[in-house]
């Protein structure tokens, strides 16, 4: 199979790209792209078309996914083309040229082998395969087998051969994790687990039986121990009733001794008795002192009699005592507030006198002001300043402002007349957009004239001769021929060549045949002369020509020619020759039959001559003609006519030059065009600077020109700022001063106003109005006010003297009376002194009805106490006597010892009804004289022997108990455990998973193993088969790529091991780890090659293109061309496509027949 | 009347083949026949059915954990609590079990006789049961030719475990033919011993329940019991009903209309996913073959174990643990080659197997090693395995054939992984 074409429909950076690879017998097709042309994606198209474009495939950064197409045109090495186009997907992803898709396996036949990762393994060699594959050789150190392997299918034998009896190790090692030993014995250990965990039936029979068994001596030994408990308390009770017995009888002793015994009412109380008789004895006494102590107090009071009016009028009395103490201090006030009132009427006099000397003293209060009076004349004096000072300042300011109107005016008029500048700067600001116009212009013409300068020494070497410009634009304009032109006559020239060149050796071939037939004939005449067939026909002719005459003669009479003897002569000598003839043409046969095809062949040759002289003639005239038409085509060139290549060479020198001569024309075009401009900027700047009074201007530059205009500008601009700014100042200052003059005038008519009131107000003060001043009347006022100040104290202190003396009167006519009404003889006494003797009195009196009613409430209470200690003594007295009737006895005197006997008849008593319960309590239900009757005769100690016997045996049977139950609980618990469980279950299934895993590793096993063995096997047939064959090609490729370095690969011996060695010039030998890396790379190249060469001579596979990828980087230039030429030669058997980034292969394919370049991008 | 007729319950025997990877649910796994049994239980509660019909191989021949007696006690207690009665045969694996014979039963269980076929009657239900249990473990005498006769006026049942005619797979014990069962004029014959469900006669119902968990590849589909309804003398229904709680299944996965591993892969998912469907929540333990002719043969096989885990690895994304691959196996074929034979080391390597003298020639050398390492397997393992038969032609050739496709993987694999 080989490409006719490469179709990068929509794939890497590839849209619509077509590659064509239908050149050569099968080519050798070098692809060059310099980096980021897209090679390596173009490397994968072919992958991708053949086998289906892969999941990850990085070619989809201009074509999404779904939109990647890659096409080809295949051919079949059986001559059946078809084009196959592939898109990316999961299904359906082989398309036919319109799109419809097609099965998978309509492009399988074209294909050698149906994995793409086996295509390129097989028919891929990169740079990094090379690289590889010397690594390997240098593994393999040689050994044949695996290197002649590697080469056929590329490097990792080794690899692979290490991988697999690795692998094959672990499996089968006894440690390994994952290994089948391994988990063996983790499954042997979860069956020998599963046997542990299990349950035999047999235990759990056991544990069973072993439950009852138990229980049941359980249940005996209980039994046992209830009986010997029973005895033991049985036993223990007589013991224990044996002392009661004996005590119960003295009781009974002791009860009878008491004899007659009174019974006392259960309500009957000795204590109850014992304390009423204290309760007696104790109110007696206290009957006694009773009486003597209240006949003391009454006496007491007998002898106090308290002032009863004084008592009565106590209240009074204590007023007025308090009262006297405020009427002291009310006197000690007086006499200070008298001081104070003439001290106030002497300052008000005074100023009385400073204000109106003339006013009586009497009349002063006329001069009071009312309070609003008096703000009024405070407020106006304040307003007096403001008023009188607001007109004055704005006099000032207007007369200032006046000043300033008048200078800025002066400064106005000092200003040159104005300008309007508007024209000049659109001129500038146009100009000044070109401002670089000038060194552009300036560069555009240097330009300009370098390119002339280059196009003139181009064109004299393209045999123009000087040119002028005129001349340039001629030569830009001239037709030349086109290279499709020179293509199409390098092409005929080439097949005239061609043809010329078969010509010659046909010619030569013809020339060397005539001479070998000439040889030939030459050689068969050399042994004398053949008789022909026309010779032996032409004898028999002139015999029976003379056969006719003698028959003529004979028969008919006629005259012979020649006379009849001569005539006979003649005709047998004719017969003779004939007959001679005829024999030797019969014995020399086989020379005539030889000569006679030498002369045809000879005839032949001579008709070809003919022919090719002929064509010769032709090919002359054709090629005399197409000199004539080559020659007519460059008539118009001023150049001298040579081969295509070198007019090709011409031409594009000519094309380059004229792309010169269009640079200069548009240089010269667009200096033109900028100098025009320039001219026109100058002129309108000129007049315009003119306009605005610029002078000596008629000569500057562009450049000086603009920078004047702009000085120009700018001092325009800034007078006509100033103006505008003296305008601004002016108008502002004269209409501050137009605001002050009104405001001057509502000022002054205020203050008029205002003046009015003042004097009003002024009026009213005892001052003379006209002139007066605000600091004058505010001195008045304050006069005014420390006057009426002065004078309201006056009157205040004479009122509080008035309501004090008052007071003081009103109190001595109180005491006079109270002291009539209670003490006449104090009715003499001052009154602060009678106040103060009642007061003493009262306190006497007071302290007299005290004492007296303390005493009669001590009377009271003790005449209360006696009652109560009567009723005491009658109750005690009736309660001792209800007693004695009941103790049946007359005094209360008897009553102790009838108590006494009848307490210790009761303690006797239920002492001996305790005993008696407790012996029934215990009797175990058998009455009193019953136990009386078991226990008679007894004895304590043998009762105690027989106790403890009891004791040891119950402690044994209980021992006996303990370990029973211990030993049932032992038993339980094992009978519990086995409690249906299922982890015996769980364990055999673990060994059943691990089984499993067993089986997944015994598998894996078998396949690694086999494929190893299997492999080795592979590779020691491929070498017997191969092993010729391949190292008879890769010989002869070696020796060429090595450039004559190696002369040839042999086979030497290891041990029994066969390795490949090369064979230096000098007959060393040389092993292939001891090569250098480059050297051993070329040869696993050489030897891949060698492979691929010997396959594609052997197999029937489909050949399958070879694709190479820049795999002489590290080759030097003859050695890359040698491997070139190899390839060439190769692509004779199948197609060979190089992808290469370096140009410079592509010159080192120059020489090298088969190859066709492509570039991408 | 309602009552239950199960068989070959195989108490606590193991899930027998399915390989272990990371994510496999073995949780779900564990105990799964007395799960299934537990499921019987209370099936039999929920139906309220009279009485349950258990006919042989409770437990597995070679089973000797006593626990799982003591654990089947405990299931009929709990039948006994509802009033349930169960009438038992032993089959071939039990009598094998010593177990069996030394376990006492709870009072509703009746135990037949293994000397002869005995008939128990129950004049509540009029029924009338005839069963006989196995003596030995290879029963080759016909059984139900001892059976008695059936009683008039009652609803006469027959239990036998038996393989009937014959049936491939199991051991051929208590061999009879239909017409003996069904000339004993019985209404119900109650039958075990084989693991697939089957009807094989009705009027009167002959019925085999197969058994009531699949335990390995070979036991597919849906597992349980019958229920049979009788109304008037007459069965009215026989009714399966599931009780498996892991559900065996193979998948086979054609691969013919794919170009790549991954569309085959999605279709293997795909597929599981449509069988879960049909699966009830139940673990679902699947063998997944691929077979048919693809482009993407090569690489299957090739990489098999790396194919074997990424699958894995989607069944687990898509399914978590409801999914068991048990063995994922590829036995699909390639489209061809042109088949060449040539001298070349492509050929020799891509048609690496070459005839069947050539094969065993290469094994022959390999045996003894081969062998030294399968020694190690215990010999019970070794026939759970399903290893290939190093004997057989046909086993030979299905190994190389994946080998063959081993060799070019292995070197383009390295190839890439750079």
């Amino acid at each position: 199979m080989r490409f006719l074409d490469l179709r990068l429909l929509a794939y890497g950076p590839f849209t619509d790209h077509r590659l064509d690879l239908s050149g050569g017998e099968q080519g050798l097709h070098i692809v060059y792209g310099p980096n980021e042309a897209g090679k390596s994606a173009s490397l994968r198209a072919i992958g991708s078309l053949l086998y289906g474009i892969g999941a990850r495939c990085p070619d989809n950064f201009v074509h999404a996914y779904p939109d990647l197409r890659v096409g080809a045109r295949l051919r079949h090495s059986s001559g059946e083309e078809e084009v196959f186009v592939r898109r990316k997907g999961s299904k359906n992803t082989l398309l036919d040229r319109d799109g419809h898709s097609l099965a998978d396996h309509a492009i399988t036949k074209y294909l050698a082998v149906e994995d793409g990762r086996l295509f390129e393994l097989l028919y891929g060699i990169n740079h990094q395969t090379l690289l590889e594959g010397g690594l390997e050789m240098k593994n393999l150190k040689g050994r044949i087998g695996e290197t002649l392997f590697s080469a056929g299918l590329g490097a990792g034998v080794n690899d692979l051969l290490n991988r697999l009896a690795e692998e094959e190790k672990n499996l089968a090692a006894p440690r390994f994790p994952e290994g089948i030993a391994k988990k063996v014995a983790a499954y042997k250990e979860h069956k020998t687990e599963v046997q542990s965990l299990a349950l035999a039936s047999r235990d759990w029979m056991e544990a069973d039986n072993g439950c009852r068994r138990l229980g049941e001596e359980l249940t005996g030994l209980n039994e046992a121990i209830l009986a010997k408990a029973r005895e033991r308390s049985a036993l223990e009770r007589k013991l224990r009733n044996l002392p009661r017995l004996a005590n119960l009888s003295r009781l009974d002793e002791e009860l009878a001794a008491l004899g007659k015994v009174v019974r006392l009412p259960a309500h009957y109380s000795a204590e109850s008795r014992q304390k009423t008789v204290y309760h007696l004895e104790q109110a007696l006494a206290a009957q006694q002192r009773l009486a003597t102590k209240l006949d003391d107090l009454e006496a007491q009071c007998a002898a106090i009699d308290p002032p009863t009016l004084l008592l009565e009028n106590g209240e009074r009395i204590q007023r007025l005592h308090h009262d006297l103490n405020s009427q002291q201090t009310a006197a000690k006030d007086r006499e200070q507030l008298a001081v104070r009132r003439l001290q106030k009427e002497n300052d008000a006099r005074q100023a009385l006198k400073d204000l109106a000397p003339t006013l009586p003293f009497a009349e002063a209060e006329n001069l009071r002001l009312s309070r609003a009076e008096l703000a009024q004349l405070r407020e106006l004096c304040v307003e007096f300043e403001v008023k009188h000072e607001r007109p004055q300042a704005l006099v000032e300011d207007i007369a200032t402002l006046g000043r300033m109107v008048a200078a800025s005016k002066a400064q106005l008029a000092a200003l040159p007349a104005a300008v309007d500048p508007a024209p000049l700067a659109e001129v500038y600001k146009k100009a000044a957009r070109q401002a670089t116009l000038a060194q552009a212009l300036a560069e555009a013409k240097g330009r300009r004239d370098s390119l002339l300068e280059e196009i003139s020494g181009q064109l004299a070497q393209l045999g123009y001769g000087i040119c002028d410009e005129a001349k340039l634009a001629e030569i830009a304009s001239e037709s030349t021929p086109s290279f499709e032109s020179i293509d199409r006559f390098d092409n005929r020239f080439r097949a005239l060549e061609q043809d010329e060149k078969r010509l010659a050796d046909r010619l030569a071939e013809n020339e060397a045949e005539q001479e070998r037939l000439l040889t030939e004939l030459d050689s068969l005449h050399r042994g004398g002369h053949l008789v022909s067939e026309e010779e032996l026909a032409e004898l028999r002719a002139e015999r029976d020509e003379l056969w006719l005459e003698i028959k003529g003669n004979w028969l008919d009479g006629k005259a012979p020619n020649q006379t009849p003897p001569a005539l006979a002569a003649s005709y047998e000598s004719g017969v003779a020759s004939c007959d001679e003839a005829g024999d030797r043409l019969r014995r020399e046969a086989a020379q005539v039959q030889q000569a006679a095809r030498l002369q045809a062949e000879k005839a032949a040759a001579d008709r070809r001559r003919n022919v090719l002289a002929a064509e010769q003639e032709r090919l002359t005239a054709s090629r005399s003609g197409l000199a004539d038409e080559w020659r007519r085509l460059w008539e118009s060139m001023p150049v001298a006519v040579v081969s295509p290549g070198e007019m090709r060479g011409w031409l594009g020198k000519r094309e380059k030059t004229l792309a010169a001569i269009h640079s200069f024309v548009e240089a010269n075009r667009s200096a033109s065009a900028m100098a025009e401009t320039v001219a026109t900027l100058s002129d309108e700047l000129r007049v315009m600077l003119t306009g605005v009074g610029e002078m000596g201007i008629a000569s500057a530059s562009f450049v000086d020109l603009v920078d004047r205009a702009e000085v120009c500008l700018e001092r325009l601009g800034r007078q006509n700022e100033e103006r505008n700014r003296l305008r601004e100042t002016m108008a502002a200052r004269q209409a501050e001063m137009t605001d002050k003059e009104e405001r001057l005038g509502r000022e002054q008519k205020e203050l008029a106003a205002w003046q009015t009131i003042w004097l009003q107000a002024v009026r009213k003060l005892p001052v003379t109005a006209e002139n007066v001043s605000p600091s004058q009347v505010t001195a008045v006022i304050d006069k005014l006010d420390s006057l009426f100040e002065d004078l309201d104290e006056v009157k205040r202190n004479s009122v509080r003297i008035k309501a004090i003396d008052k007071n003081r009167h009103e109190f001595a006519q109180n005491v006079a009376t109270l002291a009539e009404k209670v003490a006449p003889d104090l009715v003499e006494k001052s009154d602060a002194e009678a106040i103060l003797l009642l007061r003493q009195r009262l306190t006497q009196a007071d302290k007299e009805a005290d004492l007296l009613a303390t005493l009669k409430k001590q009377i009271d209470e003790l005449r209360k106490d006696k009652e109560k200690n009567d009723e005491t003594i009658d109750k005690a007295r009736t309660f001792l006597a209800s007693l004695c009737r009941e103790a049946g006895c007359t005094d209360h005197q008897g009553l102790p010892a009838i108590e006494q006997r009848w307490l210790a008849n009761q303690r006797l008593e239920e002492e001996i009804s305790r005993l008696k319960s407790d012996v029934l309590d215990d009797g175990g239900g058998l009455s009193l004289a019953q136990i009386s009757t078991e226990v008679a005769g007894l004895d304590a100690d043998q009762l105690e022997a027989r106790i403890k016997a009891l004791d040891d045996a119950l402690k044994e049977l209980n021992r006996q108990k303990d370990e029973k139950a211990r030993e049932l609980g032992a038993t339980e618990e094992q009978k519990r455990r086995m409690d249906g469980n299922d982890r015996a279950a769980r364990a055999a299934e673990q060994a059943a998973l691990i089984g499993a895993e067993v089986g997944r590793a015994v598998h894996r096993y078998l396949r690694v193993k086999l494929a190893g063995a299997l492999l080795r096997r592979r590779i020691e047939e491929h070498r017997r088969r191969s092993q010729s064959p391949i190292l008879v090609r890769a010989n002869a490729f070696f020796k060429r790529i090595s450039l004559g370095g190696f002369t040839e690969l042999d086979v030497d011996f290891e041990g029994d091991q066969q390795i490949l060695v090369g064979v230096r010039a000098n007959g060393n030998k040389v092993r292939l780890e001891e090569m250098s890396d480059g050297t051993r790379d070329q040869l696993y190249l050489a030897l891949r090659l060698a492979y691929l060469d010997h396959e594609l001579d052997e197999s029937n596979r489909e050949p399958m293109p070879l694709v190479l990828d820049d795999i002489l980087m590290n080759f030097d230039d003859e050695r890359s061309r040698a491997t070139l030429q190899i390839l060439a030669e190769l692509s004779g058997k199948t197609q060979v496509i190089y992808f290469t980034h370096h140009r410079h292969l592509v010159e080192l394919t120059k020489g090298v027949e088969q190859v066709q370049l492509h570039a991408l991008g | 009347m309602k009552f239950i007729h199960a068989a070959d319950i195989h108490l606590d025997s193991p899930m027998v083949g399915l390989e272990r990877y990371d994510g496999a649910p073995v949780d779900e796994l564990r105990g799964a026949t007395r799960k299934a049994f537990e499921n019987l239980i209370r099936l039999a509660i929920d139906e309220a059915v009279d009485f349950v019909l258990m006919v042989g191989d409770i437990y597995d021949g070679n089973w000797r954990d006593y626990n799982t007696g003591l654990y089947f006690i405990r299931q009929m207690a709990e039948l006994r609590q509802h009033g349930i009665r169960v009438y038992l045969v032993s089959g071939n694996h039990d009598a094998a079990n010593r177990m069996s014979r030394e376990l006492t039963l709870p009072d509703n269980v009746h135990h037949f006789s293994a000397k002869r076929a005995e008939t128990i009657t129950d004049d509540h239900l009029h029924i009338a049961v005839h069963g006989q249990s196995y003596r030995t473990a290879e029963l080759k005498e016909n059984l139900a030719a001892g059976f008695p006769g059936s009683v008039p006026g009652r609803f006469n049942i027959g239990l036998l475990h038996t393989g009937v005619t014959g049936r491939p797979g199991h051991a051929h014990y208590a061999p009879c033919s239909l017409d003996n069962l069904t000339a004993h004029n019985y209404d119900y014959w109650a039958l075990g011993h084989i693991h697939q469900r089957e009807e094989m006669h009705r009027a009167p119902w002959v019925v085999m329940p197969g058994n009531i968990q699949g335990r390995h590849i070979r036991e597919t589909g849906e597992k349980g019991c019958t229920l049979v309804t009788v109304e008037g003398g007459v069965v009215s229904a026989v009714e399966h009903r599931s009780l498996d709680v892991v559900r065996w299944a193979v998948l086979e996965v054609a691969t013919d209309q794919t170009e790549t591993v991954e569309e085959a892969l999605d279709l293997a998912v795909s597929a599981c996913e449509e069988m879960l469907a049909g699966c009830n929540e139940r673990l679902l333990a699947v063998r997944i073959v691929f077979t048919g002719t693809t482009s993407a043969h090569a690489r299957l096989l090739g990489e098999q174990e790396h194919w074997q885990e990424v699958l894995r690895g989607l069944l687990l994304g898509q399914f978590g643990e409801r999914l068991w691959a048990e063995k994922i196996l590829f036995k699909t074929a390639g489209l061809a080659h042109g088949e060449a034979e040539g001298n070349d080391s492509l050929a020799l390597l891509l048609d690496a197997v070459g005839n069947d003298h050539d094969l065993a020639d290469l094994m022959a050398a390999e045996r003894s090693e081969i062998d030294t390492v399968l020694a190690k397997i215990p010999l019970e393992l070794r026939e759970q395995l399903e290893l290939p038969d190093l004997d057989n032609p046909d086993d030979l050739n299905a190994l190389f054939a994946e080998v063959r496709e081993m060799l070019p993987s292995l070197l383009t694999l390295k190839r890439e992984s750079q």
